[in-house]
């Protein structure tokens, strides 16, 4: 199982952090903290009403590592800077999760705990890979060969 | 503009890791205000990482480990790392680790002030790199940081931080620079540069791409890199570099070249890499003091004659270790007698303290040793101090029975007929003023000298074993974020193979209909060229097609004329079958239109 840390807010205007963009990702109960995951906020003594919300936890049980660190590739895209003076740098994720496109139940589960879980199909359907623009349901459903 | 304290770790803390941190700026962390990261060592393995981007900020930007231990106890901050190999070393510090490729770790392109210290960066994926920071404070600082880049097609850093001072760089690179900096007066003090790749490129420790202003490197070691800094557009100071290049090709005052690293570092391999400067080298006391840091990567004072590079090969460095040796007896022999176990401790240190001076690192083994030796003879002392209480207590045992007999005998010549119980009396008397005396001379000190050099050598001990160990899962678990690396790029290799398969079959087939297509119309074109060819040839002999019209013409009216004459009269009909053939004959050469 992994566990992906998405921005709930977004930082500004792209080419900034958008809601959605993945963060970092880790195993399963990976150790976050409390600005990052409601529980730890909670379990650190502060009140629920009081939490940020500033990122949200995406559960996807049927991720394995490869695959997270895939997704959590980073926060920023970057040529590689043959040129150091001119790097081109884009400072959003890489990958975003479409939160605005979760289902009723899912929005309310995500209010509720900051935390969702969802099945690698549902995962996937959310998913853009921003380097091409694509859903990731869209990229794995080419045919092969 | 506020002071924010946040902290990084796993196990309790504000934050997971510093890429979670850093995207808090501007959401949660204010950009406005000077924020500090505090890093913990949690559970002694490294902080996964991912590619973070420092927003621009009007306040600053502050990484530094927490002081103390994190959770399991492994120190947060590596410069406590005391007498011990020079690197990376996620039980010893804080180590932000980094698998992305083609990216940097840590990217930062404001003008914002950054400061960086006393923090382990580790990257291990191909075309991977710690830092793109191409601009900062004027007043930002890099320093006391280990910086190690584990693939052999790690890439360049850009590092535009005016002042970095005593850092360790390690590269297994084949091809890239260490860093790249620009249009900045960068100065760069007492860093060691180590790279181990194969060097099949030209490669530098430092490589200034452009600006006129000034590149200053200064008492720091470059070994594996087949060219000198380069200082292109602006000016380049070298000066008191040590290098295994010649002193001329790496240029520069004061520069000691043709070094070998092995005889120089205390080891100069990757997997084992140990930046300290050996005893027996050309770096220490080469470095000038004028511009040498005033204390070394983990903290300690120079001495009047510094040592090139990031750690400081101290002259005073067994006075050093040993008080280091007296802290841990201070430890374990408890607060109630460590005044007079110290007082006694510090007489015999500071006997070995002369050797320890002049043979440093390889001086506070022999140190060890000599205190071991000296714990061991004190404590047969103490033995002998117990056995002589214990003929003061069981003196009417048989043995003190012999022994006071022996006494006696030995004296009665001198003193005469002393009744046993004076003799007693006198012996435990002795036995006691000496028994007293070790008591305040040293028992317990000697206690616990004994317990601390118990301490120490299983210490030392245990040290030797996790080295190996940690040697190997070293090792291990490079190969494994290689292996990992490989299986991601295997993946996306596989996915875009896929993709670009299919892609490429619609485009082959879109390929193939054009040249189809192409072909039909080059076919058409061809006829239509024979066609033009032939009307061409047809347009030149015009006359000459004029005359076969006239004569087809003729043929026919004499065809007409000789079917009626046929038909009406006697013409001899096979002159007239013969002239008809000719004509069909010319009829048929003639090309069509």
């Amino acid at each position: 199982m992994s566990e992906y840390l998405v921005a709930a807010r977004s930082r500004g205007a792209l080419p900034d952090f958008q809601a959605g963009d993945v963060i970092i990702g880790g195993p399963d109960g990976s150790g976050w903290g409390s600005r990052e995951r409601k529980s730890a906020w909670i379990a650190a003594g502060r009140r629920a009403a009081d939490w940020p919300a500033h990122t949200v936890i995406v559960r996807v049980p049927l991720h394995n590592w490869a695959k997270t660190l895939e997704y959590a590739g980073g926060s920023t895209i970057h040529t590689d800077n043959t040129d150091p003076e001119f790097p081109v740098i884009l400072a959003f994720g890489r990958f975003n999760f479409a939160l605005s496109e979760l289902s009723g139940a899912e929005a309310a589960a995500l209010d509720a705990n900051g935390e969702i879980e969802l099945t690698d199909d549902r995962a996937d359907a959310l998913l853009t890979d921003r380097r091409f623009g694509l859903r990731m349901s869209i990229i794995f459903a080419q045919p092969q060969g | 503009m506020a002071v924010i304290v946040v902290t990084v770790g796993k196990t309790g803390r504000n934050y997971s890791s510093h890429t979670a941190a850093v995207a808090d700026i501007g959401v949660g962390l204010s950009a406005a205000d000077d924020i500090t990261l505090e890093s913990y060592n949690d559970d002694g393995t490294a902080i996964a990482e991912s590619a973070f981007t420092v927003p621009a900020m009007t306040g600053s930007l502050t990484m530094q480990p927490a002081v103390g231990s994190g959770a399991l106890g492994h120190p947060n901050d590596h410069r406590t790392r005391g007498a011990v190999a020079l690197n990376v070393d996620p039980a010893l510090g804080v180590t932000l680790e980094f698998a992305g490729t083609f990216a940097a770790m840590m990217t930062v392109n404001a003008a914002q002030l950054l400061t960086i210290q006393g923090l382990q960066f580790s990257t291990t994926g191909s075309r991977g790199r710690p830092f793109d920071i191409t601009n900062t404070n004027a007043a930002s600082r890099i320093e006391d940081c280990i910086i190690k880049q584990s693939h052999n097609l790690s890439n360049v850093s850009t590092v535009n931080i005016l002042t970095q001072n005593n850092n360790v760089w390690v590269s297994a690179s084949d091809d890239r620079d260490i860093m790249h900096v620009f249009s900045r007066e960068i100065t760069i003090k007492n860093t060691t540069f180590v790279n181990t790749g194969a060097q099949t490129a030209a490669i530098r420790a430092v490589n200034k791409t452009g600006g006129s202003q000034t590149l200053t490197i200064t008492n720091s070691v470059h070994f594996g890199f087949n060219n000198p800094p380069l200082g292109t557009g602006g000016v380049l100071v070298l000066t008191n570099n040590a290098t295994d290049l010649t002193a001329a090709a790496f240029g520069g005052t004061g520069t000691i070249g043709s070094l070998v690293p092995s005889d120089q570092l205390e080891n100069a391999t990757f997997a084992l890499f140990d930046g300290r400067a050996k005893s027996t080298g050309a770096l220490p006391d080469a470095a000038d003091a004028a511009s040498a840091t005033a204390t070394d990567i983990l903290g300690q004072t120079r001495d009047a004659s510094p040592t090139i590079g990031a750690w400081e090969f101290l002259s005073a460095g067994g006075a050093v270790a040993l008080a280091g040796v007296l802290a841990a007896v201070s430890a374990v022999v408890g607060a109630a007698s460590v005044t007079r176990a110290l007082a006694a401790a510090s007489a015999s240190v500071s006997a070995f303290s002369g050797t320890l001076a002049t043979a440093g690192q390889v001086a506070l083994a022999g140190a060890l040793a000599a205190v071991s030796v000296f714990s061991a003879a004190l404590s047969n002392a103490r033995a002998l101090s117990g056995q002589l209480i214990s003929l003061s207590t069981v003196a009417g045992s048989m043995t003190v029975l012999r022994s006071i007999a022996g006494f006696i005998g030995s004296t009665s010549g001198v003193v005469g007929v002393f009744s046993i119980a004076r003799a007693l009396a006198a012996v435990s008397a002795s036995v006691s003023a000496f028994s007293g005396t070790l008591a305040a001379a040293g028992e317990v000190a000697l206690a616990g000298i004994v317990a601390a050099s118990t301490v120490l050598a299983g210490a030392l001990s245990r040290a030797v074993g996790a080295s190996g160990t940690l040697a190997a899962v070293s090792t291990a678990t490079g190969t494994l974020a290689r292996l990992l690396s490989l299986t991601g790029q295997l993946a996306a290799a596989s996915a875009l193979s896929a993709t670009l398969s299919s892609a490429g079959a619609v485009v082959l087939a879109g390929a193939l209909a054009a040249v189809s297509a192409a072909t039909g119309v080059l076919s058409r074109a061809r006829v239509l060229t024979g066609q033009m060819s032939a009307l061409s040839s047809l347009s030149a002999d015009a006359s000459v097609a004029r005359a076969v019209s006239g004569v087809v013409a003729a043929v026919s009216v004499f065809a007409g004329a000789m079917s009626k004459t046929v038909a009406g009269a006697a013409f001899p009909f096979v002159r007239i079958q013969s002239t008809l053939r000719n004509a069909a004959n010319i009829i048929a050469r003639l090309p069509r239109v």
